[in-house]
């Protein structure tokens, strides 16, 4: 049973949705320095939603078998039957907001690649990486894949979506006595020009020079500088609260707030769907709604929300094509594209050097742990330098940072002009704290 | 009569592979998820899932894997996964030998939840979500979330193995979310169980009761300042401590290719004082146990497997490969979440053994501590680890005092646990959930006594 005739025995339903994906991936993992492992993945599955008697299902099944399909048509009746009542309206087929080939999305210089290349790709990182740091055990994962997902409602959407992706990750050990560093870094991107094997090393070569000597740091208030990724301690309760979900739930510090200013001017995010050649780019969302180019927080202001059909419907909203699943048998929910944080003027070595005594952040431990939701945080932090007369000096371990995500972002605050991409869809670039509150061993 | 099928084409599929080594895993699942967010049923959701991991070492070189779903495949994933391991030239993986097992184990579940109909578990759901909703006005909104699933397993390698597994597990859990002006609290009380019907769902008003008026509690719980404190941990808690913080520590893929590692973690050292004791089972009395059966996914027989023994280490957890890495005997800790994952060294349920201290005894000498309670989660970074607790209060002169919010502990494994200062005579296994590990999430299981650290880091704000 093919898709289509899947939708068709589902035409006794008021509407119904389908989207089915299938994926293939080859991954090369190197373990102590050595290629030990390589993976071949096939991957299919298919999610149904429909609505039938003012109420909606939702089932899923990795099994398409015809033995499968049909016990999934049951799956659905079951669901229905004890469903609420329908609070979305499935699309109808719309154009395309852009010509589809501006958005990129398929490298077959990706999709053909072979374990041999892959090996290749991570092996040459792998030694760089040892050449210059043979105190250091390296793990390292390349990954290619290619998933096509096709979308399909009773209104006639029908949406087929091919995106190759390569990923290269690599991560260090460098154990000394009792003192483990532990440290990843990756790049993941549809092309293979997005995947560049020196940059990451030349990213991890840095961080485990300025590791190399654990220094002690004086807590108290004080600059931080965070880079792009250890910047994701500050930004995760802020797309908490920009996500569609919470404002339908209430929960959002930022519901009832558009078209106010929450943030510093300096403060712009942007939510592109349409980025050309960005992983999480497309012409249309996972429910069939075309994506968009939209600012969330302009120069501070906040300007909207991302949600999908659902949540828009809920809160009054137009949908903003930011339907997303959890892979395949997941049902969609409000979730970020590309996400672009605006840079700023200067270097990120210049927000370094204009700090005469600080912390400069690279990861914390417990991202996202706690209640992060109303924009505070308190984290130890797990790879952090001390920055002393505008350099960095050395590791500094037992500290914590806390602070309020909303306080923190309105004043004193400064971004580099470089920015990294982080997953492949985050755009960040590094960011100056002017003060901020370091916790550590000393403070009690 | 499906489980002799299955073993027929995996015996085929083994017969004909050209590789030194295969191992074949079958799983079928059925499952439901129920959630509701405040009054709203999100998800009502049956899956059916169903697919085939094939693990191959061809004659010199490293692991090659395929996975799938199409099951009419295996004999193609099985020459996939062959050509994977010779496009490896490796050192030669070497496995511990282990007696290849016959084994099939049917679940016994009282009320079986297969036999459920959605409608009942949608039902029961419901109210306990109103049961949260209904316990106090600050109640602004809820999570609960119904989870069951049965996978089974059937596993055959070319040494001759075969078992077949079925693997219930049952999730329950009830979040409450509590507002007040600005502030938003949440509390999480959850059941994970394996092995047990719905009839273990059943009458749980409790556990909805108590996430409701926990984040109300919170509320009112001022932050706590941050500082150094002796702490103690309740047994949930320091379940939850001991498997983030040295748990993660005594899985043998981390050492077995790292010298400094294995220098770090060899056996012999002093961990801990002497009424530190620590092991990992996979054969407690408790059934309900998450990590608890007979083999792991290579086929090796669970243990328990001693860890720390009068503070020093004594043992560490292992799969074939990293046991004869290091010359020592496979423990059963080989684990898979499921078909699309090679098996990786993992706990099962983790905990320090009873000790001998009253609570009372415990906290008697604290002139100013933190007494933290359940996890809110946790993460280690292997030497550095941190974990919040769900709710906690200030200990003031030998009593618990004030409630506090926003207790996060955080520090080095290997002076932690030597500022261990007494163990507790109330062991509970209060803590089953779930770990997650390169991509992967096992159920595991968690307990202790009340334990008393030193000079731990709080953060606060």
């Amino acid at each position: 049973m093919d898709a289509r005739t899947l939708l068709a025995r589902l035409g006794d339903k008021d509407a119904a949705e389908l989207y089915s994906g299938s994926f293939d991936s080859l991954e090369v993992r190197f373990s102590a320095g050595e290629l030990k492992n390589a993976t071949a993945r096939e991957a299919s599955g298919i999610a149904v939603r429909a609505a039938a008697r003012g109420k909606a299902g939702f089932a899923s099944s990795r099994d398409t078998s015809p033995a499968g399909l049909e016990r999934l048509i049951g799956f659905v009746d079951n669901s229905i039957d004890v469903g609420d009542a329908v609070r979305f309206e499935l699309p109808e087929p719309a154009k395309p907001p852009v010509p589809p080939e501006t958005l990129g999305g398929h490298d077959p210089a990706v999709a053909d690649l072979e374990v041999a290349e892959l090996a290749a790709l991570g092996r040459q990182a792998v030694q760089e990486l040892l050449a210059r740091h043979p105190d250091v055990v390296v793990d390292a994962s390349v990954r290619r894949s290619v998933g096509e997902t096709l979308l399909l409602n009773h209104r006639g959407v029908e949406v087929a979506d091919r995106h190759s992706v390569l990923s290269l990750s690599l991560e260090v050990n460098r154990t000394r006595d009792e003192d483990v560093l532990l440290d990843f870094d990756h790049a993941i991107g549809v092309r293979r020009t997005d995947v560049s094997g020196p940059a990451l090393v030349e990213e991890l070569d840095r961080r485990l020079r300025w590791g190399r000597e654990v220094v002690s740091l004086r807590p108290g208030r004080m600059p931080v500088v965070f880079s792009p990724a250890g910047s994701l301690v500050v930004w995760m309760p802020l797309l908490q609260a920009l996500n569609g979900k919470n404002v339908l739930l209430g929960t959002s510090p930022l519901r009832e707030r558009t078209g106010e200013r929450v943030l510093s001017e300096r403060v712009t995010l942007i939510d592109d769907g349409l980025l050309p050649w960005g992983l999480a780019s497309a012409a249309f969302d996972d429910e069939g709604v075309p994506r968009q180019t939209r600012p969330l927080l302009d120069r501070g202001v906040l300007r909207g929300f991302v949600h999908d059909l659902e949540t828009a419907k809920g809160t009054g909203s137009e949908p903003t094509g930011n339907g997303e699943r959890g892979g395949v048998t997941g049902k969609p929910g409000p979730g970020f594209s590309n996400l672009l944080v605006a840079p700023g003027e200067r270097s990120w070595r210049d927000l370094v050097a204009s700090v005469d005594y600080g912390l400069l952040v690279h990861s914390v431990v417990g991202l996202g742990q706690g209640n992060t939701l109303p924009g505070t945080f308190s984290n130890p932090v797990d790879l952090g330098y001390l920055i002393e007369g505008g350099e960095v000096r050395g590791r500094v371990k037992d500290v914590s940072i806390a602070g309020k995500v909303y306080e923190l972002l309105a004043d004193d605050l400064e971004f580099s002009r470089e920015r990294r991409v982080l997953s492949g869809t985050t755009h960040l670039p590094w960011l100056r704290i002017g003060s901020m509150n370091v916790v550590g061993k000393g403070s009690a | 009569m499906r489980a002799e099928a299955y073993r027929q084409r995996i015996e085929d599929a083994l017969t004909k592979s050209p590789a030194r080594y295969t191992e074949v895993r079958i799983e079928e699942s059925v499952g439901t998820r129920v959630v509701f967010r405040g009054e709203r049923l999100e998800v009502a959701q049956e899956s059916a899932d169903r697919g085939g991991f094939v693990r191959c070492l061809a004659k010199n070189g490293g692991w090659g894997t395929a996975t799938f779903n199409d099951l009419d495949q295996l004999e193609r994933k099985v020459r996939e996964a062959h050509a994977c391991a010779e496009a490896i030239a490796a050192p030669c993986v070497r496995l511990a030998e282990t007696a290849p097992p016959e084994h099939v184990a049917r679940a016994s579940l009282g009320e079986d939840f297969r036999q459920v109909p959605l409608r009942e578990k949608v039902a029961l759901l419901r109210e306990l979500n109103q049961v949260m909703l209904a316990e106090d006005e600050t109640i602004s909104s809820t999570r609960s979330i119904y989870a069951d699933r049965v996978q089974t397993v059937y596993y055959g390698n070319s040494q001759g193995a075969w078992l077949v597994e079925e693997r219930p597990l049952l999730d329950l859990y009830c979040v409450a979310e509590a507002v007040r002006g600005g502030d938003v609290q949440t509390a999480v009380e959850a059941q994970t169980l394996a092995n047990t019907g719905f009839e273990a769902c059943r009458g749980r008003h409790e556990l909805a009761r108590t996430a409701a008026r926990r984040a109300r509690e919170q509320l009112d719980a001022a932050p706590v300042r941050g500082g150094v404190y002796p702490v103690v941990l309740n047994p949930s808690l320091a379940g939850v401590f001991v498997h983030e913080a040295f748990g993660h520590l005594s899985e043998s893929d981390f050492v077995f290719e790292n010298e400094e590692a294995q220098k770090a973690m060899r056996l012999g050292r002093r961990f801990g004082p002497a009424i530190l004791n620590i092991a990992d089972s996979g054969v407690e009395a408790d059934p309900d146990l998450p990590g608890n059966h007979a083999y792991d996914d290579e086929g090796v027989p669970m243990k328990r497997t001693q860890l720390v023994a009068e503070g020093v280490l004594v043992g560490r957890l292992h799969s074939r490969e990293t046991a004869a890495k290091l010359g020592e005997e496979p423990t059963g800790n080989a684990r898979a979440q499921d078909y699309n994952h090679a098996p990786l060294v993992r706990m099962r349920n983790t905990f320090i053994e009873q000790g001998e201290t009253s609570f009372e005894d415990m906290i008697a000498d604290i002139e100013l501590g933190v007494y933290a309670l359940k996890s809110r989660g946790g993460q280690t970074c292997l030497g550095t680890f941190s974990f919040s607790s769900a709710y906690a209060y200030m200990i003031r002169n030998g009593k618990v005092a004030e409630p506090v919010r926003d207790v996060i502990l955080a520090g080095n494994l290997f002076e932690t646990l030597q500022n261990v200062s007494a163990v507790g005579n109330d062991f509970a296994w209060d803590n089953a959930g779930r770990c997650g590990k390169e991509g992967q999430s096992m159920p595991v299981g968690m307990g202790s006594p009340h334990v008393r650290i030193e000079n731990v880091v709080i953060g606060g704000k």
